[in-house]
Protein backbone atom coordinates (compact mmCIF):
# COMPACT_ATOMS: atom_id res chain seq x y z
CA UNK A 1 0.00 0.00 0.00
CA UNK A 2 2.68 2.37 1.09
CA UNK A 3 4.13 1.79 -2.15
CA UNK A 4 0.81 2.46 -3.90
CA UNK A 5 0.48 5.21 -2.21
CA UNK A 6 4.47 6.73 -3.10
CA UNK A 7 3.65 5.79 -6.94
CA UNK A 8 0.22 7.86 -6.85
CA UNK A 9 1.60 10.70 -5.18
CA UNK A 10 4.35 10.57 -7.67
CA UNK A 11 2.27 11.03 -10.63
CA UNK A 12 -0.26 13.02 -9.11
CA UNK A 13 2.44 15.64 -8.07
CA UNK A 14 4.09 15.30 -11.88
CA UNK A 15 1.01 15.17 -13.58
CA UNK A 16 -1.84 17.68 -11.49
CA UNK A 17 -0.98 20.99 -13.14
CA UNK A 18 -1.06 19.91 -16.74
CA UNK A 19 -4.28 17.86 -16.48
CA UNK A 20 -5.75 21.29 -14.70
CA UNK A 21 -4.33 22.78 -17.88
CA UNK A 22 -5.75 20.36 -20.61
CA UNK A 23 -9.14 20.63 -18.71
CA UNK A 24 -9.26 24.40 -18.07
CA UNK A 25 -8.23 24.67 -21.70
CA UNK A 26 -11.63 22.61 -22.70
CA UNK A 27 -13.81 24.06 -20.56
CA UNK A 28 -12.54 27.53 -19.48
CA UNK A 29 -13.94 27.67 -16.38
CA UNK A 30 -11.07 27.68 -13.53
CA UNK A 31 -13.24 26.05 -10.67
CA UNK A 32 -14.92 23.42 -12.64
CA UNK A 33 -11.93 22.52 -14.23
CA UNK A 34 -10.12 22.10 -10.77
CA UNK A 35 -13.06 20.65 -9.02
CA UNK A 36 -13.40 18.13 -12.41
CA UNK A 37 -9.57 17.02 -12.02
CA UNK A 38 -9.15 16.92 -8.16
CA UNK A 39 -12.74 14.52 -8.90
CA UNK A 40 -10.89 12.56 -11.41
CA UNK A 41 -7.39 12.34 -9.49
CA UNK A 42 -9.62 10.61 -6.46
CA UNK A 43 -11.01 7.90 -8.49
CA UNK A 44 -7.70 7.38 -10.23
CA UNK A 45 -6.48 6.62 -6.54
CA UNK A 46 -9.67 4.61 -5.67
CA UNK A 47 -8.49 2.58 -9.30
CA UNK A 48 -4.53 3.40 -8.45
CA UNK A 49 -3.71 -0.66 -9.76
CA UNK A 50 -5.71 0.03 -12.60
CA UNK A 51 -4.94 3.16 -13.79
CA UNK A 52 -1.60 2.96 -13.23
CA UNK A 53 -0.89 0.05 -15.38
CA UNK A 54 -3.16 2.18 -18.24
CA UNK A 55 -0.90 3.37 -21.19
CA UNK A 56 -1.80 6.75 -20.70
CA UNK A 57 -2.71 7.78 -16.95
CA UNK A 58 -2.95 11.38 -17.51
CA UNK A 59 -4.94 11.15 -20.51
CA UNK A 60 -6.97 8.63 -18.11
CA UNK A 61 -7.79 11.53 -15.92
CA UNK A 62 -8.34 14.17 -18.24
CA UNK A 63 -11.31 12.00 -19.75
CA UNK A 64 -12.27 11.21 -16.10
CA UNK A 65 -12.65 14.76 -15.23
CA UNK A 66 -14.83 15.52 -18.17
CA UNK A 67 -16.75 12.66 -17.46
CA UNK A 68 -17.15 12.73 -14.27
CA UNK A 69 -18.88 16.33 -13.15
CA UNK A 70 -22.24 16.32 -12.56
CA UNK A 71 -22.36 19.80 -12.14
CA UNK A 72 -20.30 21.04 -14.91
CA UNK A 73 -22.39 18.47 -17.12
CA UNK A 74 -25.45 19.84 -16.57
CA UNK A 75 -24.47 23.58 -16.98
CA UNK A 76 -22.49 22.17 -20.02
CA UNK A 77 -26.35 20.34 -21.01
CA UNK A 78 -28.33 23.88 -20.45
CA UNK A 79 -26.30 26.28 -21.96
CA UNK A 80 -25.39 23.38 -24.82
CA UNK A 81 -28.68 21.62 -25.27
CA UNK A 82 -28.50 20.75 -28.74
CA UNK A 83 -30.93 23.54 -30.67
CA UNK A 84 -29.67 23.52 -33.93
CA UNK A 85 -28.62 19.18 -34.35
CA UNK A 86 -26.77 19.98 -36.31
CA UNK A 87 -24.37 21.22 -34.17
CA UNK A 88 -23.37 17.54 -33.03
CA UNK A 89 -22.04 16.49 -36.25
CA UNK A 90 -18.93 18.80 -36.46
CA UNK A 91 -17.41 16.75 -33.82
CA UNK A 92 -17.30 20.22 -31.57
CA UNK A 93 -21.08 20.07 -30.25
CA UNK A 94 -22.10 23.34 -28.63
CA UNK A 95 -18.23 24.42 -28.65
CA UNK A 96 -18.84 28.23 -28.94
CA UNK A 97 -22.05 28.07 -26.39
CA UNK A 98 -19.22 28.27 -23.60
CA UNK A 99 -17.66 31.10 -25.42
CA UNK A 100 -20.27 33.58 -23.84
CA UNK A 101 -18.93 32.29 -20.27
CA UNK A 102 -15.36 32.47 -20.64
CA UNK A 103 -13.86 34.44 -17.63
CA UNK A 104 -10.34 35.19 -18.39
CA UNK A 105 -10.24 37.63 -15.69
CA UNK A 106 -10.97 35.43 -13.12
CA UNK A 107 -7.57 32.88 -14.56
CA UNK A 108 -4.17 33.63 -14.15
CA UNK A 109 -1.76 34.16 -16.82
CA UNK A 110 -1.14 36.21 -19.76
CA UNK A 111 -2.23 37.71 -23.43
CA UNK A 112 -1.46 34.52 -25.17
CA UNK A 113 -3.34 32.09 -22.86
CA UNK A 114 -6.50 34.21 -23.04
CA UNK A 115 -5.50 33.88 -26.55
CA UNK A 116 -5.64 30.11 -26.47
CA UNK A 117 -9.19 30.02 -24.89
CA UNK A 118 -10.71 31.97 -27.72
CA UNK A 119 -9.76 29.76 -30.24
CA UNK A 120 -12.38 27.44 -31.60
CA UNK A 121 -13.03 23.70 -29.18
CA UNK A 122 -10.85 21.45 -31.70
CA UNK A 123 -7.92 24.32 -32.02
CA UNK A 124 -7.90 24.34 -28.25
CA UNK A 125 -7.78 20.54 -27.60
CA UNK A 126 -4.83 20.18 -30.23
CA UNK A 127 -2.94 22.45 -28.45
CA UNK A 128 -3.69 21.38 -24.80
CA UNK A 129 -2.60 17.91 -25.55
CA UNK A 130 0.03 19.02 -27.47
CA UNK A 131 1.43 21.64 -24.93
CA UNK A 132 0.78 19.61 -21.95
CA UNK A 133 0.30 15.94 -22.72
CA UNK A 134 3.40 15.90 -24.76
CA UNK A 135 0.57 14.47 -27.77
CA UNK A 136 2.16 13.82 -31.17
CA UNK A 137 -0.30 13.60 -34.01
CA UNK A 138 -1.52 10.47 -33.76
CA UNK A 139 -1.99 9.96 -30.14
CA UNK A 140 -3.93 13.41 -30.62
CA UNK A 141 -5.88 11.89 -33.75
CA UNK A 142 -6.45 8.85 -31.74
CA UNK A 143 -7.61 10.61 -28.63
CA UNK A 144 -9.92 13.27 -30.74
CA UNK A 145 -10.96 10.66 -32.97
CA UNK A 146 -10.00 12.46 -36.01
CA UNK A 147 -7.93 12.08 -38.78
CA UNK A 148 -4.24 13.05 -38.76
CA UNK A 149 -4.51 15.41 -41.64
CA UNK A 150 -7.06 17.12 -39.51
CA UNK A 151 -5.00 17.72 -36.08
CA UNK A 152 -1.91 19.23 -38.75
CA UNK A 153 -4.68 21.59 -40.05
CA UNK A 154 -6.51 22.44 -36.52
CA UNK A 155 -2.25 23.12 -35.12
CA UNK A 156 -1.61 25.03 -38.21
CA UNK A 157 -4.66 27.52 -38.05
CA UNK A 158 -3.89 27.65 -33.86
CA UNK A 159 -0.35 28.18 -34.04
CA UNK A 160 -1.51 31.23 -37.06
CA UNK A 161 -3.95 32.68 -34.86
CA UNK A 162 -1.52 32.55 -31.79
CA UNK A 163 0.95 33.87 -33.96
CA UNK A 164 -0.84 36.49 -34.94
CA UNK A 165 -1.75 37.84 -31.20
CA UNK A 166 1.71 37.04 -30.25
CA UNK A 167 3.02 39.93 -32.95
CA UNK A 168 0.11 42.25 -32.26
CA UNK A 169 1.06 41.91 -28.55
CA UNK A 170 5.09 42.60 -29.66
CA UNK A 171 3.91 45.46 -31.35
CA UNK A 172 2.29 47.12 -28.49
CA UNK A 173 4.91 46.67 -26.55
CA UNK A 174 7.04 47.80 -28.51
CA UNK A 175 5.09 51.34 -29.00
CA UNK A 176 5.19 52.16 -25.35
CA UNK B 1 9.91 33.30 -33.63
CA UNK B 2 9.62 29.47 -35.14
CA UNK B 3 6.52 27.56 -33.90
CA UNK B 4 8.23 25.93 -30.78
CA UNK B 5 9.25 29.21 -29.37
CA UNK B 6 5.18 30.63 -29.52
CA UNK B 7 4.32 27.40 -28.03
CA UNK B 8 6.86 27.31 -25.50
CA UNK B 9 5.60 30.92 -24.97
CA UNK B 10 2.27 29.63 -24.75
CA UNK B 11 2.77 27.02 -22.54
CA UNK B 12 4.65 29.82 -19.97
CA UNK B 13 1.97 31.79 -20.08
CA UNK B 14 -0.23 28.90 -18.73
CA UNK B 15 2.53 28.34 -15.46
CA UNK B 16 0.57 30.12 -13.59
CA UNK B 17 -2.40 27.51 -13.53
CA UNK B 18 -1.89 25.33 -10.60
CA UNK B 19 -3.56 22.49 -8.88
CA UNK B 20 -2.97 23.87 -5.48
CA UNK B 21 -4.59 20.20 -3.48
CA UNK B 22 -2.56 18.52 -1.38
CA UNK B 23 -1.68 14.64 -2.56
CA UNK B 24 -2.83 13.77 0.86
CA UNK B 25 -6.64 15.19 0.28
CA UNK B 26 -6.67 13.45 -2.59
CA UNK B 27 -5.83 10.21 -0.97
CA UNK B 28 -7.81 10.70 1.64
CA UNK B 29 -10.85 11.44 -0.35
CA UNK B 30 -9.84 8.46 -2.65
CA UNK B 31 -9.60 5.91 -0.24
CA UNK B 32 -12.76 6.71 1.21
CA UNK B 33 -14.44 6.13 -1.94
CA UNK B 34 -12.34 2.77 -2.43
CA UNK B 35 -14.12 1.71 1.24
CA UNK B 36 -17.56 3.34 0.07
CA UNK B 37 -17.42 0.63 -2.68
CA UNK B 38 -15.97 -2.16 -0.33
CA UNK B 39 -18.73 -1.27 1.48
CA UNK B 40 -21.27 -1.36 -0.65
CA UNK B 41 -20.38 -4.76 -2.15
CA UNK B 42 -20.67 -6.30 1.36
CA UNK B 43 -23.94 -4.81 1.99
CA UNK B 44 -24.76 -6.33 -1.49
CA UNK B 45 -23.63 -9.51 -0.32
CA UNK B 46 -25.54 -9.40 2.93
CA UNK B 47 -28.88 -8.48 0.97
CA UNK B 48 -28.17 -11.09 -1.27
CA UNK B 49 -27.44 -13.64 1.59
CA UNK B 50 -30.46 -12.50 3.20
CA UNK B 51 -32.82 -12.79 0.13
CA UNK B 52 -31.35 -16.39 0.09
CA UNK B 53 -34.52 -17.09 2.82
CA UNK B 54 -36.72 -15.48 0.92
CA UNK B 55 -36.44 -16.56 -2.78
CA UNK B 56 -34.06 -17.97 -5.24
CA UNK B 57 -35.21 -15.92 -7.52
CA UNK B 58 -34.04 -12.03 -5.86
CA UNK B 59 -30.07 -13.79 -6.06
CA UNK B 60 -29.79 -13.77 -9.47
CA UNK B 61 -27.65 -11.11 -10.50
CA UNK B 62 -28.45 -10.53 -14.11
CA UNK B 63 -30.75 -12.80 -16.18
CA UNK B 64 -32.01 -12.88 -19.35
CA UNK B 65 -35.57 -13.76 -21.21
CA UNK B 66 -37.29 -13.11 -18.46
CA UNK B 67 -36.26 -14.51 -15.32
CA UNK B 68 -36.36 -13.36 -12.13
CA UNK B 69 -37.67 -9.62 -12.01
CA UNK B 70 -35.48 -8.98 -9.02
CA UNK B 71 -32.54 -9.47 -11.06
CA UNK B 72 -29.67 -6.33 -11.11
CA UNK B 73 -30.37 -6.73 -14.72
CA UNK B 74 -33.09 -8.19 -17.26
CA UNK B 75 -32.35 -8.76 -20.54
CA UNK B 76 -35.06 -10.06 -22.88
CA UNK B 77 -35.25 -10.46 -26.64
CA UNK B 78 -38.71 -9.66 -28.11
CA UNK B 79 -40.40 -11.07 -31.33
CA UNK B 80 -39.09 -8.40 -33.41
CA UNK B 81 -35.51 -9.09 -32.58
CA UNK B 82 -35.31 -5.98 -30.53
CA UNK B 83 -33.35 -6.23 -27.20
CA UNK B 84 -35.32 -4.83 -24.02
CA UNK B 85 -32.78 -3.73 -21.17
CA UNK B 86 -33.57 -3.18 -17.30
CA UNK B 87 -30.81 -2.13 -15.01
CA UNK B 88 -31.70 -2.11 -11.63
CA UNK B 89 -27.89 -2.10 -10.17
CA UNK B 90 -23.99 -2.09 -10.78
CA UNK B 91 -23.97 -6.21 -10.59
CA UNK B 92 -22.18 -8.72 -12.89
CA UNK B 93 -21.32 -6.08 -15.34
CA UNK B 94 -19.18 -8.57 -17.37
CA UNK B 95 -22.20 -10.58 -17.43
CA UNK B 96 -24.53 -8.18 -19.08
CA UNK B 97 -21.95 -7.26 -21.86
CA UNK B 98 -21.98 -11.33 -22.55
CA UNK B 99 -25.65 -11.31 -22.48
CA UNK B 100 -26.26 -8.67 -25.18
CA UNK B 101 -23.43 -9.90 -27.16
CA UNK B 102 -25.43 -13.20 -27.03
CA UNK B 103 -28.54 -11.78 -27.93
CA UNK B 104 -26.93 -9.86 -31.08
CA UNK B 105 -25.78 -6.86 -29.57
CA UNK B 106 -22.22 -5.83 -30.18
CA UNK B 107 -21.62 -4.00 -27.05
CA UNK B 108 -18.79 -3.24 -24.77
CA UNK B 109 -20.24 -2.24 -20.89
CA UNK B 110 -18.17 0.13 -18.79
CA UNK B 111 -18.64 0.57 -15.30
CA UNK B 112 -18.31 3.88 -14.03
CA UNK B 113 -16.97 5.54 -16.92
CA UNK B 114 -13.88 3.47 -17.79
CA UNK B 115 -12.09 5.97 -19.92
CA UNK B 116 -11.31 4.35 -23.63
CA UNK B 117 -8.68 6.77 -25.62
CA UNK B 118 -8.62 6.24 -29.29
CA UNK B 119 -12.46 5.48 -29.80
CA UNK B 120 -14.15 6.83 -32.31
CA UNK B 121 -17.41 7.88 -31.56
CA UNK B 122 -20.29 7.93 -34.39
CA UNK B 123 -21.42 11.55 -34.39
CA UNK B 124 -24.78 11.05 -36.70
CA UNK B 125 -27.76 11.18 -34.01
CA UNK B 126 -29.97 9.63 -36.36
CA UNK B 127 -28.16 6.35 -36.08
CA UNK B 128 -28.94 6.48 -32.38
CA UNK B 129 -32.27 7.09 -32.43
CA UNK B 130 -33.08 4.33 -34.50
CA UNK B 131 -31.00 2.24 -32.26
CA UNK B 132 -32.29 2.60 -29.50
CA UNK B 133 -36.00 3.34 -27.93
CA UNK B 134 -36.54 5.17 -24.44
CA UNK B 135 -39.12 3.82 -21.89
CA UNK B 136 -41.26 6.82 -21.76
CA UNK B 137 -41.71 8.48 -18.14
CA UNK B 138 -45.01 7.44 -17.31
CA UNK B 139 -45.60 3.98 -15.82
CA UNK B 140 -41.78 3.85 -15.47
CA UNK B 141 -40.32 1.50 -12.88
CA UNK B 142 -38.63 3.52 -9.57
CA UNK B 143 -36.09 0.89 -9.05
CA UNK B 144 -34.70 0.40 -12.78
CA UNK B 145 -33.73 1.72 -16.06
CA UNK B 146 -35.32 0.56 -19.59
CA UNK B 147 -34.33 0.76 -22.42
CA UNK B 148 -35.26 -1.16 -26.16
CA UNK B 149 -32.18 -1.73 -28.34
CA UNK B 150 -32.68 -2.35 -32.22
CA UNK B 151 -29.89 -4.91 -33.26
CA UNK B 152 -31.18 -4.49 -36.86
CA UNK B 153 -30.21 -0.75 -36.65
CA UNK B 154 -26.53 -0.56 -35.38
CA UNK B 155 -24.10 0.13 -38.66
CA UNK B 156 -22.33 -2.71 -39.36
CA UNK B 157 -18.48 -2.16 -37.96
CA UNK B 158 -19.96 -0.03 -34.82
CA UNK B 159 -20.07 -1.49 -31.70
CA UNK B 160 -22.75 0.28 -29.15
CA UNK B 161 -21.11 1.22 -25.51
CA UNK B 162 -23.19 1.62 -22.34
CA UNK B 163 -21.69 3.29 -19.47
CA UNK B 164 -23.29 2.70 -16.51
CA UNK B 165 -22.59 4.92 -13.71
CA UNK B 166 -23.49 4.74 -9.67
CA UNK B 167 -26.70 6.41 -9.00
CA UNK B 168 -26.12 10.11 -8.38
CA UNK B 169 -23.04 10.24 -10.27
CA UNK B 170 -25.44 11.48 -13.46
CA UNK B 171 -27.56 14.18 -14.35
CA UNK B 172 -31.11 13.25 -14.28
CA UNK B 173 -32.29 14.06 -17.45
CA UNK B 174 -30.68 13.56 -20.45
CA UNK B 175 -32.26 13.44 -23.81
CA UNK B 176 -31.80 11.75 -27.62
CA UNK B 177 -28.60 13.14 -28.92
CA UNK B 178 -27.22 14.93 -25.93
CA UNK B 179 -23.69 15.83 -25.95
CA UNK B 180 -21.60 14.09 -23.61
CA UNK B 181 -18.10 15.42 -22.90
CA UNK B 182 -15.97 12.16 -23.16
CA UNK B 183 -12.82 13.64 -21.88
CA UNK B 184 -10.82 15.78 -24.98
CA UNK B 185 -13.22 14.02 -27.65
CA UNK B 186 -16.92 14.88 -27.86
CA UNK B 187 -18.95 11.23 -27.42
CA UNK B 188 -22.91 11.57 -28.88
CA UNK B 189 -25.82 9.26 -27.27
CA UNK B 190 -28.59 9.41 -24.75
CA UNK B 191 -28.35 9.69 -21.08
CA UNK B 192 -31.13 7.91 -19.53
CA UNK B 193 -33.49 9.80 -17.47
CA UNK B 194 -31.96 7.53 -14.37
CA UNK B 195 -35.30 6.01 -12.02
CA UNK B 196 -34.73 6.40 -8.52
CA UNK B 197 -31.75 4.85 -7.04
CA UNK B 198 -31.38 3.62 -10.39
CA UNK B 199 -27.41 3.32 -11.66
CA UNK B 200 -27.58 6.79 -14.59
CA UNK B 201 -26.78 5.29 -18.09
CA UNK B 202 -25.07 6.85 -21.22
CA UNK B 203 -25.42 4.95 -24.29
CA UNK B 204 -23.25 6.03 -27.38
CA UNK B 205 -21.94 4.04 -30.80
CA UNK B 206 -18.56 3.52 -31.29
CA UNK B 207 -16.50 2.57 -34.47
CA UNK B 208 -15.71 -1.17 -33.49
CA UNK B 209 -11.71 -0.86 -33.18
CA UNK B 210 -9.27 -2.93 -31.18
CA UNK B 211 -9.61 -0.77 -27.97
CA UNK B 212 -13.27 -0.50 -28.67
Amino acid sequence: VDRDAATFAEFYEGARDDCLRVVLTSVRDRQAAEDMVAEAFTRAWASWRTVSRHPAPRAWVVRTALNAHASWWQRYRREVALADPGESLTGAPGAEGLAERTDTELMPGGQLMAAVLRLPLRQRQVIALRLFLDFDTAQTSRVLGIAPGTVTAHLARAITTLRDQFCQLDHEESRR
Amino acid sequence: MNDNDLLTAVKEDFAAVRMDVPSQVIMRAGTSRRRRRRAQGLATIALTAAGLGLAIATLTPGVSAGNARLAAWTVTRQPDGAVAVTIRQLQDIPGLQQQLNADGVPTVVYDDVTPVPGCLDVQDTSLLEAMVSLAPDAGRAVDADYFVIHPAAIPAGTTVHIDVMPPGSNPPDIGVGQAFPSGTAIAVGFGLKPALDAPSIFLSLVYTSGSC
